[in-house]
């Protein structure tokens, strides 16, 4: 059977430049969103889209923002990076993403470990949306074309 | 034949505001940035207690972020 796709909405995001070591800096694919949970809803924060994260990784403050007071109680998941024994434990569990006028339930990974506030991947971010990366003009920027797959 | 860089725009090779905003600011912190990036409004140890100073600071529409414990190229990517 094929898969009846509907395409619902465009957004576009400018990169934004994160600082690097020795005054140099880089441009990333950085998406302001929220998370929500049962009536609780955080502010603003960034996010990374980073397609080469199986899942959505956030820190575990966002979890307690949104009443998680303890991550652990959560379906544990340890993740590795490309770089060898380095391994995070990340502990998972339901949220709403919020993207733009967007919403949609996912399972988000959770770790104070994590640098950073959030990355978007690929279970829960990709599944959601076409994403096209061109960083190569002048004004480096990311698409996202929201997509309802049946 | 000029290089690809000189034939970027300045844009792209200039730091912004932002950029010097982060670099200055404390590691391993949450900060939010006002909605144009020229300033930071707050700074927490806590993604809660930075967002608590900035409203508590009448700021509207700023965005958190956090500084890791060091600037670096990161091969962020985890593989579960």
């Amino acid at each position: 059977m094929a898969v009846a796709s509907l395409v619902a909405y465009q957004l576009k995001y400018s990169y934004k430049q994160v600082p690097l070591q020795n005054g140099e800096f880089d441009w990333l694919p950085i998406l302001p969103i929220q998370v929500a949970r049962s009536s609780l809803l955080t502010p603003q924060f960034e996010a990374i889209i980073d397609s080469g994260s199986f899942d959505c990784l956030f820190h575990g403050d966002i979890a307690r923002a949104v009443g998680i007071k303890d991550i652990t109680t959560g379906i544990l998941k340890v993740s590795g990076g490309v770089v060898k024994a380095v391994k995070m434990n990340t502990y998972g569990h339901d949220i709403r993403l919020m993207v733009g006028a967007d919403n949609f339930k996912i399972h988000g990974y959770f770790s104070d470990e994590l640098p950073i506030a959030c990355l978007l991947g690929r279970d829960g971010f990709f599944d959601k949306y076409v994403v096209t990366f061109d960083p190569s003009g002048p004004s480096p920027g990311v698409e996202l074309t929201r997509v309802h797959k049946k | 034949m000029a290089s690809t860089t000189l034939d970027m725009p300045l844009s792209r090779q200039s730091a912004s505001r932002r950029v010097e905003l982060l670099r200055n600011a404390p590691k391993d912190s949450w900060v939010a940035l006002s909605e144009d990036e020229t300033e930071i409004v707050a700074i927490g140890s806590t993604f809660m207690e930075a967002d608590a100073i900035a409203k508590n600071s009448g700021a509207q529409n700023y965005v958190l972020t956090r500084t890791p414990d060091e600037w670096l190229s990161r091969a962020l990517s985890p593989i579960s």
